[in-house]
């Protein structure tokens, strides 16, 4: 569980270099990456999701988070970096 | 510092790159903003055409494909005649120029593809990609070559620093971004460095320890004869590759010193002795080498050799030594260094602080200079008197009207000279040259030389009439030159050619800032009246020259 919140977190800091000052994520598991309350806009997010793709892949769980079917939808996996996190780990162990 | 603001136009989503530029902590800093990305020459023409809102960079990266309509036919596989690409770019470039009138400085990452497009046989030949890519990337250089104000970066280092991530397939398909962030970060350091470079203001003397730095082993404890440097041993190796990128540095203008707790006679043995050391002594404009406080030391040699600290890095292998200099000497740029020696060469090539705008004939005398004006000094403690010395020095200056071939060391002259400035006034060349050119103004460079070698352009003055006054706008001669009656035969200058020009008067607006007390002080000393606030004017006879 913990390489993968590293990751996220990890991606929170890559996604937070490129963006100006109160629009950054708190590197935390509450960090709210899509909907209405998160300080993402629509091209933030997908920095996220990419940046997040990439920490994963070099923390040895792959995932192919823009494929999902609504990735921006605040009820899915991407709601949050603990929702993600826990979406990774079950995806992870799905056979 | 204040925030420089940059622009960034692009056909392609590049709000990552700004992003990370305005981020970025060192300095200059910079606000980076995007434009809309899209059709780029319409959008050149927005923002050259929003007066009010001139940016001091402006950033111009674009796909080759999305700019140059011969380029995109060639890559979807239809025949093109290489003049077509060309005429293209010409067109490009024009549009270019045109725009770069409106910023100061305009920096333009030459172009690449995804080597999908370009790798291979077929796209190495006559015809190909790859072909033409290269000729597009020379011919837009050359055609931007005739503004100083703009500046092609070569991004193939930005690429390979990003590795397999370099060109990003997945974000170009869903966010129009077509390079991975790696690559946006190194580029952030190339432009900084471009930023720094026209500002005049990289780095120009570089300090080194020498155990363990220069060469492998400890001189003073194993002697010249044991130490790890060339013959066939891949330390051995890396220190002559360090050696080699020195003398390059040396031969750019920048000043090469020795700074090390060291037995001064066994370090001079081996430089002087070692059959493979590249760095010999006439390459190195001075040292402190004795067992006192490394950063006392670089303060010395930076002051003996003129030098602000500002301008100055220092490379040490020692961890503990380089946080001693850090600490006591914060304007030092004193770069991580790492711990095994095979990493060194590229340690130094990392460095991009001094990248300059444009190399010199004072450039690359400088090291020769720095020899001179240790032998002047020893010719000084001899000489009998000051006035003696400067008797026998033999000073001579020549005045010239600013001209385009001396606007490059006039712009480095006017944005690194502190001491003897009289407004510490910072332009660009383009700047400069734009000022200089209204027939109300004059600007005069001064050439200097003396008995012991010639010390170049050294000495740039300004003014501008007002009514029946002439203003200075500049005045100031290099720290090198300072002291030799310089300056008095550059004001003598300056009052004639302003009596020339028709005015009663040559006023002075002395502009205060942290080290230009030199100028203020020479100021006092002159015939001019002082108001008391910082203005000096210098009243002008008809026939017979200053009173």
């Amino acid at each position: 569980m913990n390489s993968v919140v590293d990751a996220l977190l990890a991606a929170v800091v890559d996604v937070n270099e490129q963006l100006p000052e109160g629009r950054r994520l708190v590197a935390t598991t509450d960090a709210i990456l899509c909907g209405d309350d998160s300080v993402l806009d629509s091209l933030g997010f997908l920095n996220f999701m990419l940046a997040a793709e990439r920490r994963l892949e070099d923390a040895g769980f792959p995932v192919n988070l823009t494929a999902l079917p609504n990735p921006g939808d605040p009820s899915g996996p991407l709601r949050s970096i603990a929702t993600l996190a826990q979406y990774v780990n079950e995806a992870a162990v799905r056979p | 510092m204040t925030k420089r603001h940059c622009t960034v136009v692009s056909d392609f989503t590049i709000g990552a790159f700004a992003g990370y530029l305005s981020n970025d902590a060192g300095e200059p800093k910079v606000e980076a903003s995007a434009a809309a990305y899209g059709d780029v020459r319409a959008t050149l023409l927005d923002v050259a055409r929003a007066r009010g809102a001139r940016p001091d960079i402006a950033v111009v990266w674009t796909r080759p494909e999305a700019v140059i309509s011969a380029y995109a036919r060639l890559i979807s596989g239809e025949p093109v005649a290489r003049e077509a690409l060309l005429g293209d770019v010409a067109d490009y470039a024009d549009a270019l120029l045109q725009f770069a009138q409106h910023a100061a400085l305009t920096v333009v990452p030459a172009w690449v593809s995804p080597p999908a497009v370009t790798r291979g046989m077929y796209g190495g030949r006559a015809g190909g990609a790859a072909d033409a890519l290269r000729e597009m990337n020379m011919e837009l250089s050359v055609r931007l070559r005739e503004r100083p104000s703009v500046v092609v970066l070569d991004p193939s280092g930005w690429l390979l620093a990003a590795g397999r991530r370099a060109f990003a397939t997945k974000a170009w398909y869903l966010g129009k971004i077509p390079f991975g962030d790696e690559a946006f970060k190194e580029a952030v350091r190339d432009v900084k460095a471009a930023i720094i470079a026209a500002s005049g203001r990289s780095r120009k003397l570089l300090l080194l320890d020498a155990d363990d730095t220069l060469w492998g082993g400890l001189v003073g404890e194993e002697g010249w004869q044991q130490l790890r440097l060339g013959g066939h041993d891949p330390i051995g190796e890396a220190y002559l590759d360090v050696q080699r990128r020195l003398l390059n540095l040396a031969a750019r203008g920048i000043l090469i010193g020795i700074v090390s707790r060291n037995d001064e006679t066994a370090v001079m043995e081996a430089l002087a002795k070692h059959p493979e050391m590249l760095l010999r002594r006439d390459a190195i404009a001075g040292w402190r080498i004795n067992w006192s406080d490394k950063a006392k030391n670089v303060a010395d040699l930076t002051s003996a050799l003129n030098i602000g600290l500002d301008a100055v890095v220092f490379v040490d292998n020692s961890p503990a030594e380089r946080d001693r200099v850090r600490t006591a000497l914060p304007d030092v740029l004193v770069p991580e260094w790492p711990s095994d020696p095979l990493e060194f060469p590229a340690a130094l090539d990392d460095l991009r602080c001094f990248d300059a705008a444009a190399l010199t004939e004072e450039d690359r005398g400088r090291t020769q200079h720095a020899g001179a004006e240790r032998q002047r000094d020893e010719r000084r403690l001899m000489a009998i008197s000051y006035e003696d010395w400067l008797r026998e020095l033999a000073v001579r200056i020549d005045a010239r009207p600013l001209d385009a071939a001396d606007a490059p060391r006039a712009a480095q002259l006017l944005n690194k000279t502190n001491q003897m400035n009289l407004t510490t006034r910072r332009l660009t060349e383009a700047q400069l040259m734009e000022w200089a050119a209204s027939p109300r103004r004059q600007c005069w460079t001064f050439r200097v030389s003396d008995r012991f070698g010639d010390y170049g352009l050294c000495g740039l003055a300004g003014f501008e009439a007002e009514g029946d006054s002439a203003v200075l706008a500049d005045f100031l001669l290099s720290c090198r030159a300072l002291g030799r009656g310089v300056e008095q035969g550059m004001l003598e200058t300056v009052l004639r050619e302003a009596q020339r020009s028709g005015a009663r008067r040559v006023v002075a607006h002395y502009r205060q800032s942290a080290r230009n007390g030199p100028c203020l002080e020479f100021l006092r000393s002159s015939s001019a009246s002082n108001s008391g606030d910082g203005t000096f004017s210098f009243k002008l006879a008809r026939r017979n020259g200053p009173r």
